[in-house]
């Protein structure tokens, strides 16, 4: 076997290789080829949802529990800071999985 | 020219059921027409089943392929059952956002109780998921690792929260995204009018600005037509491999 021969089969196990990681992670999933938008309107929309969301959601329970158990207004007033509580740990893990910034949050 | 008119339900055909009101309105009639688009679509396109796809059979395959490589790719091989359903979930958001550019039609998603109807399934099936997959060790999702005991009281709350957020934060940013586009394209139309009623010859030739910009907004609303599917579809999909591989 001539160098150039088993220079080229060498490359080319490698590009079989990097092909085969490659389908490997497409197939476990751990590649993302597609994420949410990242433009800056977008990133605000998502954070906007995100935290009227928690809110309306903690409410919500509030006045389902007070519903149950009939203890307004009690219920709706401690769901609510719940609620609010999620709603900013939400908006702080949306942020810290933007990336970009030595401080982020790990990935849950 | 009130511009959330665009939104009025109209029975067309009205069926009463004891006290309830089950009418056949145009949201429903444009559903119909979203699915019909969708099997049409499919169904005529793979037709030939051609080894060489020509026009229809590549739109079929192509949006069948994205599909399928977005569930792999954020959900893993093991969601692959679930490709139907996130399929399905996708052709008829996409065909329901799309018609809605159509002038005259009606936007269905941009009613909260379509997407909330929605969302709400998404999260029913993710949720069954979970169960058949883990049983009770599903819960585990309530209490993140490594946290301490002591902060249970306040962290299981909270994660409770997070989890029946998933739904509302799915329906509220499409059928936000999708009134909110229509009503601002109604809004900037009716300048128009208001102009040319208001001001007469100098007002025709102003009202050219709000049509410029309305064109811009028709181009943006197409964007966030397509946009507010995949997302939708994107989550639905990340929320499936949280509840398939239980982190």
């Amino acid at each position: 076997m001539d160098e150039g021969k088993f220079s080229s089969t060498l490359g080319d196990l490698e590009s079989r290789l990097s092909d085969a990681q490659k389908r490997e992670d497409v197939r476990k999933g751990t590649n993302q080829f597609y994420s949410m938008p990242t433009g800056a309107l977008a990133i605000a929309f998502r954070i906007g949802v995100e935290m009227v969301s928690a809110l309306l959601v903690g409410v919500g329970l509030g006045l389902l529990i007070d519903h149950v158990l009939g203890s307004a207004p009690l219920g709706m007033i401690i769901m609510f800071f719940f609620g609010a509580a999620a709603a900013l740990r939400n908006v702080y893990r949306t942020v810290g999985s933007l990336g970009g910034s030595s401080t982020a949050a790990p990935k849950e | 020219m009130d511009p959330l008119h665009q939104f009025n339900i109209v029975p067309i055909i009205p069926i009463f059921i004891g006290t309830g009101n089950v009418s056949f309105t145009n949201s429903a009639l444009f559903m119909m027409i979203a699915v019909g688009i969708a099997v049409f679509l499919m169904v005529f396109g793979m037709r030939k089943r051609a080894l060489v796809p020509g026009r229809w059979q590549s739109v079929a395959e192509l949006l069948y392929e994205f599909i399928v490589k977005l569930v792999r790719t954020n959900a893993g091989i093991d969601a692959r059952p679930f490709v139907p359903f996130v399929f399905t979930l996708f052709m008829f958001l996409l065909l329901g956002n799309l018609l809605g550019m159509v002038p005259y039609s009606f936007t269905f998603t941009s009613h909260i109780i379509v997407t909330f109807a929605m969302g709400v399934t998404v999260i029913t099936v993710v949720t069954i998921v979970g169960l058949v997959k883990h049983g009770f060790h599903f819960f585990s999702l309530f209490m993140p690792h490594g946290a301490p005991l002591l902060l249970a009281p306040l962290i299981i709350p909270l994660e409770i929260i997070s989890y029946f957020m998933r739904p509302v934060s799915l329906s509220v940013r499409l059928f936000a995204n999708m009134m909110a586009g229509h009503t601002m394209l109604k809004v900037f139309a009716s300048f128009v009018i208001m102009l040319g009623a208001g001001l007469g010859g100098v007002g025709y030739v102003v009202g050219i600005l709000p049509i410029m910009i309305n064109v811009a907004l028709v181009a943006f609303e197409f964007l966030v037509a397509i946009i507010q599917a995949f997302v939708f579809t994107l989550l639905t999909t990340i929320y499936l491999r949280d509840a398939i591989e239980l982190h």
